[in-house]
Parts: structure tokens; sequence; C-alpha cells
């Protein structure tokens, strides 16, 4: 059984991206392998202690974070880690390119059984795009699963209930397990290990998504009907010009 | 301004999937340039409803239908998109919508803009942006050629209108065997609600409840009480909103009468916009709330049932 793990920082953070007046900046400090990843490197060590194998795992974090979230996921007890360079996986105009040169990568070089991810909600476009790529099943939003092929993904009211398909990617949730916590000296063993680096250039994708500050100011309009007959109808064309009330 | 494709799934045995609020907020935005692209198993019934939206609308009709044949639906949107060059598919900003936009994405290997809370034309290009994981950084990304995206948009949908209903029959693949499962509380429409109206004592008593929930109706909205409310028996206890029952974060909520006690706003605090009517002007509601109007709360909702 070989198994992919896609690999990257918890980004809900609010904290990560700060603003003053225009300005727009960057925060790393806080920013950790994130917890559903964990659960997808939780759930990749239970098929190979049921199934032998190896777990491999791959990101397309920039820099500091890159090798951060990597000897994480090796402490955890991933076998390799590769960081993949010159993307941004946070842009969707780069997921496609960045989805199609991955499943190149990967046919090229391993065949996996399976490629599995935390679900997040800033940085999933390209799972759909890998699995359409490399002409395997896709499941998302999984919020329960087991290693006999049983799953069943979250949607709004209810839930998908049926048997996965490998080979596959998984988008998983954090209700499918509890990730351990590695041990120090695994941690000093991941530290110093070697990671792998794959260098790419998307700079032939000429569009590319900005980050701006949102300089809009909190409203608040209040009527006081005693004052203004008309405040009901002021109201509600306020909540029109708004985008509240359509 | 290039065409818009809304993708509604209407399966006759699960409550998601459709969504007009969503098509009335396109629909304003957008004018006559949205189409919308249904996938059901119970065409017939829904023709009228679709032809009141003012929307042109394909229902694809199978009655074998249901809303887990993925692979069906991404074949048909795939098949209805084959003859267009420069579109954009919009779906609801859900688990559902962004399940099958990253798949029709992949499959018409097109970019794919999740969470869009906001969407700006020009003549030959769509701007859409985002709020980057709640902070006060936008993501304003420029969509040149073909995309899909899912969005959150609150509006009503006239249906004075009248629009071009075509129903296409449609074949289905072998399926795959998912079961849905709803969950335990789908039934309570107020868990999942785009837009609440929401009641306290100010209405004063059962029968304030009546036009609320006229209104209600009127905004695609679900009704919503305080403790306070739901203890006098005036409105049942599953739709009360607080730390005693339900913790919703809506995209719109309107108060009426409610003075804003802790146990209540706990419960709604995480709403994006809060629209606050009471009479009384220091009343704590008024702190959380971006709009609002004092006044009695029953005069105010039956203003805006007229306006509305």
């Amino acid at each position: 059984m070989k198994i992919a793990v896609i690999v990257k920082t918890d980004f809900s953070n609010s904290k990560v991206y700060t603003t003053h007046r225009s300005k727009v900046t960057y925060h790393t400090d806080d920013l950790f392998l994130s917890q559903t990843d964990k659960n997808a490197i939780e759930y990749a060590l239970q098929w190979i202690k049921v199934n032998d194998g190896t777990i491999d795992a791959y990101t397309f974090e920039d820099g500091v974070l890159a090798d951060r979230v990597l000897h994480e996921a090796l402490a955890m007890g991933v076998n390799k880690a590769t960081k993949i360079t010159g993307v941004d996986i946070h842009d969707p105009l780069q997921s496609n390119e960045i989805a199609t040169k991955f499943a190149k990568y990967l046919k090229e070089n391993c065949d996996y059984d399976l490629i599995l991810t935390g679900d997040n909600p800033e940085t999933d476009v390209i799972s759909a795009a890998l699995a359409q790529k490399m002409n395997i099943n896709y499941y998302d939003h999984v919020s329960q699963i087991d290693t006999s092929f049983k799953f069943e993904t979250e949607l709004g009211k209810g839930k998908i209930r049926g048997q996965f398909k490998l080979p596959a990617v998984i988008s998983v949730l954090d209700s499918i397990n509890t990730p351990h916590l590695p041990s120090f000296i695994n941690l000093r063993d991941a530290l110093e290990t070697k990671l792998n680096i794959v260098k790419w250039d998307l700079k032939h994708v000429k569009d590319s998504s900005d980050i701006v500050a949102d300089q809009r100011k909190q409203k608040k309009v209040i009527f006081d009907l005693s004052q203004d007959p008309e405040a009901v109808k002021e109201l509600v064309d306020e909540l029109k010009k708004d985008g509240i009330l359509k | 301004m290039k065409p818009v494709y809304y993708i509604q799934i209407e399966d006759k045995n699960v409550d998601e999937g459709h969504n007009t609020s969503t098509l009335a907020g396109l629909k304003s935005n957008l004018d006559d340039k949205i189409q919308t692209l249904v996938l059901s198993n119970h065409g017939q019934d829904l023709k009228d409803k679709y032809s009141k939206s003012s929307v042109d609308t394909v229902i694809y009709d199978n009655e074998k239908f249901g809303l887990t044949d993925f692979d069906d639906i991404i074949a048909a949107v795939k098949k209805f998109l084959s003859t267009k060059e420069d579109y954009l598919v919009v779906l609801d900003d859900s688990n559902l919508g962004n399940s099958l936009a990253s798949r029709i994405a992949a499959a018409m290997n097109i970019p794919f803009v999740s969470h869009v809370e906001e969407l700006k034309a020009s003549p030959n290009s769509y701007t859409v942006s985002r709020h980057i994981a709640g902070s006060k950084a936008i993501r304003e990304t420029p969509l040149k050629s073909a995309a899909a995206v899912t969005v959150s948009f609150n509006g009503i949908l006239d249906e004075s209108g009248k629009a071009k209903t075509k129903i296409v029959k449609w074949e289905l693949s072998s399926r795959d065997e998912y079961a849905y499962i709803p969950n335990e509380n789908s039934g309570n429409d107020l868990a999942y609600a785009k837009v609440v109206v929401a009641g306290g004592k100010g209405l004063q008593d059962a029968d304030g409840f009546k036009p609320l929930e006229e209104l209600a109706d009127k905004l695609d909205a679900s009704v919503a009480a305080t403790k306070a409310v739901t203890d006098q028996g005036w409105v049942d206890k599953s739709k009360m909103v607080g730390i005693s029952n339900l913790t919703i974060s809506p995209d719109v909520y309107y108060a009426f009468g409610i003075a804003g006690a802790v146990q209540h706003t706990a419960g709604m605090d995480k709403s994006k916009h809060i629209i606050a009517v009471n009479t009384d002007k220091s009343a704590p509601i008024f702190k959380l709330a971006q709009y609002g109007i004092i006044g009695d709360a029953n005069k105010v909702i039956d203003q805006l049932i007229n306006l509305l």
C-alpha cells in the first residue's frame, strides 16, 4: 500500500493576515501543520498498520512553513517528505496548473493507491482537479472512514454513506479520528531528516489573485421611528444598497 | 458580460441542493445574463416554480435521479456547457455546492473559487472576492475566462415574473450505491437558515408571531425566538436560539422586540449581519446590530410586509 498525504498549514487563524489601512501583513509564526492533515496522517498510519506500506508527505507551502509542516509530518510517522516550490497553492488561478504538474509528477515517480489531504476551505481547490487529471476516484468532506472502505461525506443537512474504491484522492475532516502526539525523540529525528525538494516554475500563468486590505468601516445605521415615519422604508433602501436585501 | 449558469439540485427526497435566495441575489447582480440549470427527479412539479423565477431555466429530468449521483450531475453539466465557450458556473456555498463545483471545474479544466462573497461584473470578465480566514484581508481574483464559483447571496425572488422553462429528458449512467442519510435535526430549518427572523417578548403575545411568520415567508427565512418566548409557549422550543438550545450563524439575523440578553446573543452573535428593532434605544442588541430601528417591533414588521 503506497499512500501520499498532501499537508499544509492551518490557515483558519484570523491572525495570519493583519491589515493597517491599505497594508496587508502576513504572519507565519502561528502557522503549523493543520489539524485535518494530522487526521489524514493518522488514518494513513492505520492503513499501513493493517496492510503494510509507506507514507509520503508532500507540501506546496513556501519557505519555512514547508519545512515546519513536513518535519511535523515526519515526526508523526511519515516515511518521506517532499516540498514543491515555485507555486502559490492559495491562488485559485494556479490550481489547475499545479494539479496537472503534480498528477504528471506522481505518475512518473510513484504509483499511489491512496492520496489523502485534510479538508481546508482556503486551500482545497486542487484535490478534485488532481483526481480528475489522474483519472482516479475523489471523495471530499469525509467525516467518517475506516480501513474496510466504508466512508461518510458530510453535507449540509445530512450525509452520504457508501464504500470507496481505490485508487482515490480523499479529503478528510477532523472527525475521522484523534491523531497521536509525536514524541520528543521523533520530533528531534524529524528535524534531522533531509527533505526532498522539487522546483517548479509557474511564471507562464499570467493572471494572479491579489490580496488587499478591506478598508470599509463597519457601518452602524440606526433609525428612530418616532422621529422619522419613513424609517422602515429607509432601512429597506439601506439594506438593498449594501446588498443584504436584493 | 459573459453568461452565468446557476446549478440547482432538486431531489424530491432530500431537502438540500436548491436555494432561491441565492438565485434572487444573483439575479439582482447580473440581471439578464443568468440562466438556471436544474438537475431533478420531478421536473414537471418544478416547472411552475422556476417559470415564476424570471430566470430562464433548463430542467434535466429523470425520475430515478438522486442527489448522490455526482457522476451523472457532472456529466450533465459538462454536456450542457460543451457548446459554450466563456461562462461563469455558480453553485451555492455549501458542502454540496463546493463538492460539485470543484468536480465541475476539474471536469471542464477551469479555475474554481470557493466561498465568494462579492462578484463584480465588467464587460469581459468578473472579479470575485472573499475575506481570508475571517481576517480583514481580501483575496481578489480576476476571472477573464470560464470559471466556477460558489457564492452565498441573499435576496427575495420576484415571483410575479415569467421565464422560459424547458424540461430535457436525461439518461443516467450506471450508478454507484450511495445512500443519503438526513441528520437528526435536519427537519429544523433554523439550524441551516441563511436568513433568520427572531422575535422576543417585545412582540407582546403569541399572535405577534403570525405577522413574523408572514415576513419570514417573504424573506425566505426561518423563524426563531428567545427563551422568554418559548417558555411562555408562544413558539415551539425547537425555535429557541441561545445557550439553552441552538447556536446559529446565518448571513442575516433580524431581531424584533429582543433586548439582547447574553443568554440569547451567545447563540446568534456570529451572524454576518444583525438588524435590530426595539423600543429601548439602550437595549444591548443595538451594540451588536449594524442596522436597526428604535420603535415598536409589531409596527415595523407590518410595514416591512407591505414594503417587500
